[in-house]
């Protein structure tokens, strides 16, 4: 049994000769206590694009307790280069409604439900009955609201989203304490110890509140490699447009980019080359590779955050496989 | 798809992304994600081929199979689920082995890049041949629990997939196996071969009785003990095979248990050289077995673990398991000539766990579970939908660079369990590295040394071992290089098998001249013959089994000889491939990675195995190379 902020009460939990068939493989590769973990967790995935499907995937067959998929948008043509859950014939349905079948087939013993409301309209209370939060395609404010409600109830947080090629994911697991092993050098050979570990983070809100002009993070400013920066440009597009930059207005969001990025490095006092201007020809719309390659790296933080197993990453990874790069930048230390 | 949406893609992209067509080579885990990726993003003509059939272990990752599907082709469904994501691409499936002969160059050329998502040495080792012959760029990937690689192949351009040596599996002296355990896994290999020898196709390097030349026991008691027992209780003769023996016994199960367990055991300790600095075994007595577990201080049976085959089973509960998996082999023996050992198979599992554990308990070494030992037994690679989701995506992005012949931005690209130390990338980059000169492959004309036993080798192992498992040649023909083109071997059925298993000695001796040929592949390696005949070889041998040993070229050989001479080394490295080892098939979606050298100090720690201590053995379908030519090489 899971209480309200996802500890695990219940360990004695036995698995069917059927669950031991059917994640034989993730087993052996994370072990029977981690599998119990994420078998008793409830994940909430808020917005179904790419990378909510690709992480809605990962997670659903790595047997959780519940997904619940939550997106007030509809499908359009655009989900169909990134997003294989919700049907081509849905177009004009419920983005969340639509995902749900064929969700629901990867894994027949995970509980999934869609719900179709924005979480404008949710109360608090809705959120506090999940182990993790994932939030894609969420306004700065947005996420500053839910990252509040994790915060006071202990939720795991994780924030990502892909544009274009480009994908991050945002981690605020809190105060994270979880187990690692360390292969033993001095005993006999194969020997591994386990050892405690702990990971702290920041809030997204202090992330992105940081000011580069300070002698403290005014150096870092100067090696940062463009992705960071890149990604605070168009997390503030999306604060502003209430959406992604697209093809189809590919010219002006463009601008539009160039602007605050000038309007982003000039009130940091950050030099124009940290975000060169080609930075932003490939962050439209949402592709597929990307959405899969930023979900895999996702699923797999949710499942180190809700098994407690092996250090997550701290505190921001950034990939564009087309640079081909997938770092992790750190703004906790 | 990606190419019809205006700006979505850069325009040339797009283009080339809707003109193009990939061959997909493999239906696993990284295969059904890999396919996904490529219908969404709009390729509009895609081949995918996969020689397996779906079973229960592969949902929960291979998510475009269901319960539904379990023992369809691969192939095939996952086709049918990937058009469901975009109907207007078109998806062509073979249910079939890459390696047939129908997929020749022809087929290849006319793909604009090929996708490889295999599972095993040999079925890449092919494909990379093909696309050199062919002249198509090759995306080679594969995973491992969290790690992953992709990496970019072309002649001319980089390396190819045999240009560098490939980990070998972890093979162990012939002696330990039947004389001396003391790991588990010693335990583990010898109930395979026990397997092999009851039920299987036996193979001269797999025995499991007692070894009496071996070079520790020399002079000893043992043939004595040897000649005694064979008149009293049974004792297996040398030259009266296992299978003989089991079943003029009509596998009756305690007798067999008693030789296995209690003769034989006798019989090595009467080897007392053996046992003078090691823990002597204990035979055990199939009316006396002792319900404790052995190298485990606990002794409560009624722990529950969480997974029912975690639980290490007493001597008596072995013994039953051993009764009952024995008389249900012999029931299929029935109706099959020959068993061939997997992991999948209850029974077959089964009588390796049981056996592997009594021997274990004789020898005081650690007993392992039945879920552990499937583990070791059936070299299982951990594997997970997000690796394979990583390293399917890392494939598309590089597969566009290659369509737009941005070769050289097609570095080698690695996924890691946790970032690097200094730079933090979860996906390091490796330089590009150009074609290895002495590539036994690639290079103009490849030319290798084997040092062979040429008084123990047969025809047959020389083509098996040498040529198919260690150079991966599919159908070799051999010929000697005599002046009068002597054939050796033949890739034509039967037309040499009056030789195949007659000595080396009959026909080549040290420095002969081999010319090796596989049509399929349009390769062609010439192998220089070096006699294994010195003491110091001979000594060596005697201790590990090895028949053979593969020199890259004259060179190598001498400074390995300098080497040997200087100082005795147990495991010296080898150039190139390397000696005697079954063919490595991995199972599930793996590669064995190498990793960058820029990463190589982090260690992954976490990971609760090594890949190298693991994999052991020939999988069941190895056999199958040898059994049905026709179907040579599976994939996953």
């Amino acid at each position: 049994m899971v209480s309200e902020n996802g500890d695990v009460k219940n360990d004695n939990k036995t698995f069917t000769d059927d669950e031991a068939a059917l994640y034989d493989r993730q087993i052996r590769l994370w072990g029977v206590d981690a599998q119990k973990r994420i078998n008793s967790s409830k994940i909430l995935i808020i917005g179904m694009g790419g990378v909510g499907a690709e992480v809605a995937k990962n997670i659903i067959l790595g047997g959780v307790k519940s997904v619940t998929l939550l997106d007030a948008d509809d499908v359009s043509e655009l989900d169909n280069v990134c997003q294989f859950l919700a049907p081509r014939e849905s177009i004009g349905q419920n983005r969340a409604e639509a995902s749900k079948g064929r969700a629901q087939q990867l894994n027949p013993m995970v509980e999934v439900t869609a719900d179709g409301a924005s979480i404008d309209d949710k109360p608090d209370s809705f959120f506090t009955s999940f182990s993790i939060i994932i939030a894609t395609n969420c306004t700065k404010t947005q996420i500053m609201r839910l990252n509040k409600v994790t915060r006071e109830n202990d939720i795991k947080f994780l924030i990502s989203d892909v544009f274009g090629f480009f994908g991050f994911i945002f981690l605020d697991l809190g105060e994270h304490r979880y187990k690692t092993e360390v292969v033993n050098m001095a005993a006999k050979k194969g020997d591994v110890n386990v050892i405690d570990g702990l990971s702290r983070y920041i809030s997204f809100l202090d992330a992105i509140s940081i000011d580069w002009n300070l002698e403290e993070f005014a150096a870092r400013a100067k090696k940062t490699r463009p992705g960071l920066f890149g990604l605070f440009v168009l997390l503030e597009f999306f604060e502003q447009k209430k959406r992604k930059p697209l093809p189809s207005s590919r010219d002006e969001d463009l601008a539009e980019l160039l602007k605050l990025r000038d309007e982003f490095i000039e009130k940091n006092g950050i030099a124009k080359d940290r975000i060169p201007d080609d930075f932003f020809e490939t962050v439209f719309g949402e592709l597929g590779p990307s959405s899969a390659i930023t979900g895999g790296v996702l699923a797999q933080e949710v499942v180190k955050a809700v098994s407690q197993k092996d250090a997550p990453l701290v505190n921001i990874f950034l990939c564009n496989p087309l640079t081909g790069t997938g770092y992790v930048e750190n703004l906790v230390d | 798809m990606a190419s019809d949406v205006k700006g979505l893609l850069p325009a040339d992209l797009g283009q080339l992304v809707n003109e193009c067509n990939v061959l997909v080579v493999g239906a696993g885990g990284i295969g059904c994600e890999l396919l996904k990726n490529l219908v969404v993003f709009g390729l509009k003509n895609v081949h995918i081929i996969d020689l397996d059939t779906i079973e229960v272990s592969n949902l929960n990752r291979q998510f475009l199979f269901r319960r539904e599907h379990v023992g369809r082709p691969k192939s095939i469904v996952a086709k049918e689920s990937a058009l469901l994501f975009n109907p207007k691409v078109c998806i062509t499936a073979y249910h079939d082995s890459i390696t047939e002969s129908k997929f020749d160059v022809n087929f290849y050329k006319q793909f604009n890049v090929v996708l490889n998502a295999l599972d095993n040495r040999t079925a890449r080792s092919h494909v990379n041949r093909m696309c050199l012959a062919a002249k198509i760029p090759l995306v080679e990937s594969g995973t491992a629990g969290y790690k992953g690689n992709v990496s970019f192949h072309m002649q001319g351009i980089s390396e190819c997939y045999d240009c560098t040596t490939k980990p070998h599996q972890k093979t162990f002296p012939g002696c330990t196996i039947r004389n001396t355990p003391s790991e588990p896994i010693h335990c583990i290999v010898w109930a395979k071969h026990l397997f092999n020898q009851l039920f299987g196709i036996s193979d001269p390097d797999e025995d499991v009785s007692p070894d009496s030349s071996d070079p520790e026991a020399v002079g000893d008691a043992g043939k004595i003990a040897l000649e005694e027992s064979n008149d009293t209780n049974g004792q297996v003769k040398e030259k009266v095979s296992t299978r003989q023996w089991a079943q003029s016994h009509e596998y009756d199960a305690q007798k067999l248990f008693q030789k296995l367990f209690h003769d034989d055991i006798k019989y090595l300790l009467s080897m007392e050289n053996l046992w003078q600095k090691r823990k002597p075994p204990t035979p055990l007595d199939w009316n006396d077995l002792p319900d404790v577990i052995a190298g485990s201080s606990s002794i409560d049976q009624q722990t529950v673990t969480a997974l029912k085959d975690q639980r290490v089973w007493s001597m008596q509960e072995c013994s039953q398991v051993f009764k009952q998996s024995i008389n249900q082999l012999k029931e299929k023996l029935e109706n099959e000539k020959d068993l061939i050992w997997d992991k999948d198979d209850d029974p077959a599992m089964d009588f390796v766990t049981a056996c592997s554990n009594v021997r274990a308990h004789v020898f005081g070494i650690q007993q392992k579970s039945r879920f552990d030992t499937k583990s070791m037994a059936g070299n299982i690679i951990p594997a997970i939908a997000s690796t394979n989701a990583i390293v399917a995506g890392l494939i598309v992005t590089m597969a566009c660079k290659v369509l737009k012949k941005d070769y050289y931005k097609c570095n080698t690209i690695f996924v890691m369990p946790r970032p690097t130390a200094v730079k933090k990338d979860l996906f390091p980059l490796d330089q590009i590295v150009g074609p290895n000169p002495k590539c036994y492959v690639c290079a103009e004309k490849p030319e290798i040394i084997v040092k062979m036993d040429l008084e123990k080798m047969t025809v047959r192992i020389l083509g098996d071992k040498v040529l198919k498992t260690e150079l991966c040649m599919i159908a070799p023909d051999v010929e000697i290089d005599d002046g009068q083109g002597t054939i050796l071997i033949s890739s034509e059925e039967g037309e040499t098998d009056d030789i195949a298993d007659k000595l080396l000695k009959n026909f080549i001796k040290d420095g002969t001249r081999l010319k090796c040929d596989d049509f399929l592949q349009n390769y062609q390696i010439n192998i220089t013959v070096a006699a294994m005949v010195d003491e110091e070889d001979e000594k060596d041998r005697e201790k590990s089994g090895i028949l053979f040993e593969i020199i890259g070229d004259r060179t190598q050989l001498n400074a390995k000889e300098q080497v040997a001479e200087g100082k005795k080394t147990d495991d010296q490295e080898q150039p190139s491939t390397s000696k005697k080892a079954n063919p490595v098939h991995d199972d599930e979606d793996d590669l064995m990675i190498i990793e960058p050298t820029t990463v190589s100090e982090v260690q992954v720690a976490g990971t609760k195995r090594r890949l190298d201590e693991t994999e052991e053995d020939t999988p069941s379908k190895k056999r199958k190379v040898e059994s049905e030519t026709s179907e040579v090489i599976d994939i996953d």
